[in-house]
């Protein structure tokens, strides 16, 4: 275990100036979970949920109201000065967005150097530039970018940056607060698959902060639900995401309009929105957009209790939610497409491709 | 000098004395069909609720009742060049909605789809694009778009269009009802009164929760979500033929996004509008579409009913999209990837212009591939499609 979190609260007060009322926001409300050395921890929830408090709670960014946060055994919930320098060595942020996360007035060289100055001051200069040509190329760039300005590069380029500025100081545990949702398809994979291979080169632990599920199912190897604040549904990513247990997982999972699904215009969906967190409702939370919703769930907090599928659930009745979650109807795929998706996927990896011989080509066509 | 978007004269704009000098432009309408402003103006002598005289032979009624089959919009051979650059961002496309069908154009950034959809609408600021070729048909009338805009009794009216940050899109000043009423009174005329129960109306119909209390809100008291369907109420407020929709969801948490995305097509079915739906999510395409259109540079890359392009993807555009989707039913392994990023306008090459980022890129593709049928409707703009029937791994 590298990262536990017990019982953590966040609680922000809002208000009670001259024109609004006081309010208190529990923007996380006793969250504990427990992170394994090397494992991809993923932390899903619409917006408001709480899911970025809690990772920068994790961080250290925020102080926590209540709880602990533990750093490879050691305590760090009130962690100052040379200790929680120490935490940021060894604990580092992606942001979501590459535009603004980045001073445009620095070299790129600059800011992954950045870290190494705070945290390895003793470096020399030529040391720290060769170490930066290193994190470039780790992360797919060339050693020559060191010299020009974030402006010059694309999304994906950037958010490789940021990449490499977050691995410069060697740290074991990296926290992704949505790492690849600014991007666009083909270059979310390609950072999907930098971070996968970096997590596995380097033995870095990875915690994800995102609301794509399918990003989720594809990176992690356990994953937490969050609700209002709180933890509704952990474990495994593949057993939670066959077996769902907790009805507002089954709703994130059959909200997703899913590409290999022919028919989705059917499915289940929950109504309303998330209510505010300023004014959560009593009881379980999710009582009033629950399709499964009783007298019960309407005044006790469900525990987080273990299920025979080796997660962990928030719901009262989790025992009585056991039909699968949809099954969409797959993709209707000829022979000759499936063989043009392999042919396709042997190219990417860089196979050589030659033409067929005209006389083989049933059209006859010579491009 | 040229002037993609000449002023339009007196004549265009239609007024006091315009009926003398085009007489022929006396056209009954069936009044039902004519919005209040457009009736009004006809009232004052005004040529046409489409504000052009000269047009009006084109597109005449009896021709409209013939063109039921004919599509509800068809965009042909439509470039479009910002200034100062040579390239064009829009580069020949055809697009195609019939009446109570949702085509989805679908592609990364910069592939130019909203750029398409700000220029269908005519909201490109003056002068920032010229237009060297391109002609709109809108039901069963003609556009010539290199001389004109599209006419602005148009815009909100039988064509509306709902944005994709509904925050920005909303004017934080005035009420929710005041906004919606506006574009109803703009459209359709009448008292102010009879807008408002309108405005309610919509507000009902899009399900917002306590509609009348809702009317006196500002944009700022409203979720992202309840935005999103004061935007759909306010498009559809004037009943249009053609929606068109920049990435409506796009801001949104998935549940919302799904309740959104069924409110669009129950709303579309209902009044039979045509839809053109942009996006860059192909589960969503997948979830809504029609038909589809797929967008790189600029340009149609492959076309046709959604279910043949998801089933059968032909254009190594597509197919890179599609394996570059991680997959919520399980874990695959390795992403496929399209190499690279998409080029800048001044970069992109002649010919085809996925060449650079394609796995299959031959000398051959230095000449643009015309979109070529594959089967029932389905097209693409490949030299080597079907790609298994052309290439083969080497050894």
């Amino acid at each position: 275990m590298i990262l536990e979190a017990r019982d953590l609260t966040k609680h922000f007060r809002t208000g009670g100036g001259l024109f609004t009322a006081k309010g208190l926001i529990k923007a996380v409300d006793g969250v504990s979970l427990t992170v394994e050395a090397g494992e991809t921890f993923a932390i899903v929830g619409e917006s408001g949920c709480g899911k970025s408090t809690l990772a920068r709670l994790l961080m250290r960014l925020l102080e926590p109201t209540g709880g602990a946060v533990t750093f490879d055994g050691t305590d760090v919930t009130h962690a100052k000065g040379r200790d929680l320098a120490a935490l940021r060595r060894d604990v580092q942020f992606i942001f979501q967005d590459p535009f603004s996360s980045l001073n445009p007035r620095l070299s790129v060289g600059r800011l992954v150097g950045e870290p190494l100055e705070v945290h390895a001051p003793g470096m020399s200069r030529d040391a720290r530039r060769a170490r930066v040509a290193e994190l470039l190329e780790q992360v797919g760039l060339r050693p020559e970018h060191a010299d020009r300005y974030p402006h010059e590069f694309s999304g994906g380029q950037r958010q490789r940056i940021g990449i490499a500025r977050a691995l410069a100081t060697g740290p074991r545990v990296i926290i992704g607060d949505e790492p690849v949702s600014a991007l666009d398809v083909s270059v979310q994979a390609q950072v999907v698959n930098l971070l996968a291979d970096l997590g596995r080169d380097l033995g870095l632990t990875l915690i994800l902060i995102a609301h794509d599920l399918a990003v989720i199912r594809h990176m992690s190897d356990r994953v937490a639900v969050m609700y209002l604040g709180r933890i509704v549904e952990q474990g495994r990513t593949a057993d939670l995401f066959e077996t769902p247990r907790h009805p507002y997982t089954r709703a994130l999972l059959d909200a997703v309009p899913d590409l290999e699904d022919r028919g989705g215009a059917s499915r289940a969906r929950i109504e309303g929105e998330m209510p505010s967190p300023s004014d959560p409702p009593s009881g379980c939370a999710f009582h009033t957009r629950c399709p499964f919703a009783r007298d019960l769930c309407r005044s006790a907090v469900p525990p987080l209790e273990d299920t025979p599928n080796g997660h962990a659930t928030a719901c009262h009745f989790w025992r009585e939610i056991t039909a699968p979650p949809r099954a969409g109807r797959g993709r209707d795929r000829s022979a000759a497409t499936t063989a043009r998706l392999e042919l396709y996927r042997k190219a990417t990896e860089g196979a050589q491709i030659i033409p067929v011989p005209t006389s083989e080509t049933n059209t006859g066509e010579n491009p | 000098m040229f002037r993609p978007f000449p002023k339009r004269s007196r004549a265009h704009r239609g007024g006091p004395g315009t009926q003398a000098r085009f007489p022929k432009c006396r056209v009954s309408w069936p009044d039902a069909q004519i919005s209040g402003v457009c009736r009004a103006r006809y009232a004052w002598g005004i040529d046409s609720p489409f504000g052009r005289a000269d047009q009006f032979e084109i597109g005449s009624r009896e021709g409209e009742t013939l063109s039921n089959t004919a599509p509800l919009l068809s965009l042909k051979d439509f470039r479009l060049r910002f200034r100062g650059q040579d390239a064009c961002t829009i580069d020949r496309i055809d697009l195609e909605v019939a009446r109570g069908e949702v085509l989805c154009v679908v592609g990364e950034s910069g592939c130019g789809k909203s750029v398409t959809a700000m220029a269908l609408m005519g909201l490109l600021p003056e002068g920032a694009a010229e237009i060297p070729s391109g002609t709109l048909s809108f039901e069963g009338l003609d556009y010539d778009l290199t001389r004109e805009r599209l006419p602005a009794d148009l815009r909100g009216g039988a064509m509306a269009m709902i944005f994709q940050e509904p925050m920005t899109s909303l004017n934080p000043v005035f009420r929710i009802g005041d906004q919606i009423a506006e574009t109803v009174l703009r459209h359709r005329g009448g008292t102010r009164a009879e807008a408002e129960t309108r405005a309610l109306d919509m507000l009902r119909r899009v399900g917002l929760p306590s509609p009348e209390a809702r009317l006196r809100s500002y944009p700022h008291q409203l979720s992202g979500g309840q935005r999103q369907r004061v935007m759909i109420a306010m498009a559809l407020a004037n009943d249009p033929k053609l929606l068109i929709a920049d990435e409506p969801t796009t801001a949104l948490d998935v549940t919302i996004q799904a309740q959104i995305l069924e409110l669009i097509r129950d709303l579309q079915h209902e009044a039979g509008t045509g839809t053109i739906m942009i996006t860059h999510d192909l589960g969503v395409v997948a979830e809504i579409a029609d038909a589809v259109a797929v967008m790189y540079g600029g340009q149609v890359v492959e076309t046709g009913p959604v279910a043949q392009v998801f089933d059968d993807p032909q254009h190594p555009y597509t197919i890179g999209l599609m394996e570059s989707v991680p997959r919520l039913s399980g874990a695959g392994g390795r992403l496929t990837t399209i190499d690279g990023a998409v080029p800048a306008i001044e970069a992109m090459p002649e010919g085809c212009r996925f060449r650079t980022r394609c796995a299959f890129a031959a000398p051959a593709c230095a000449a643009r591939p015309a979109l070529r049928d594959v089967g029932s409707g389905h097209a693409t703009a490949c030299h080597f499609a079907p790609l298994e029937a052309h290439l083969r791994v080497a050894g």
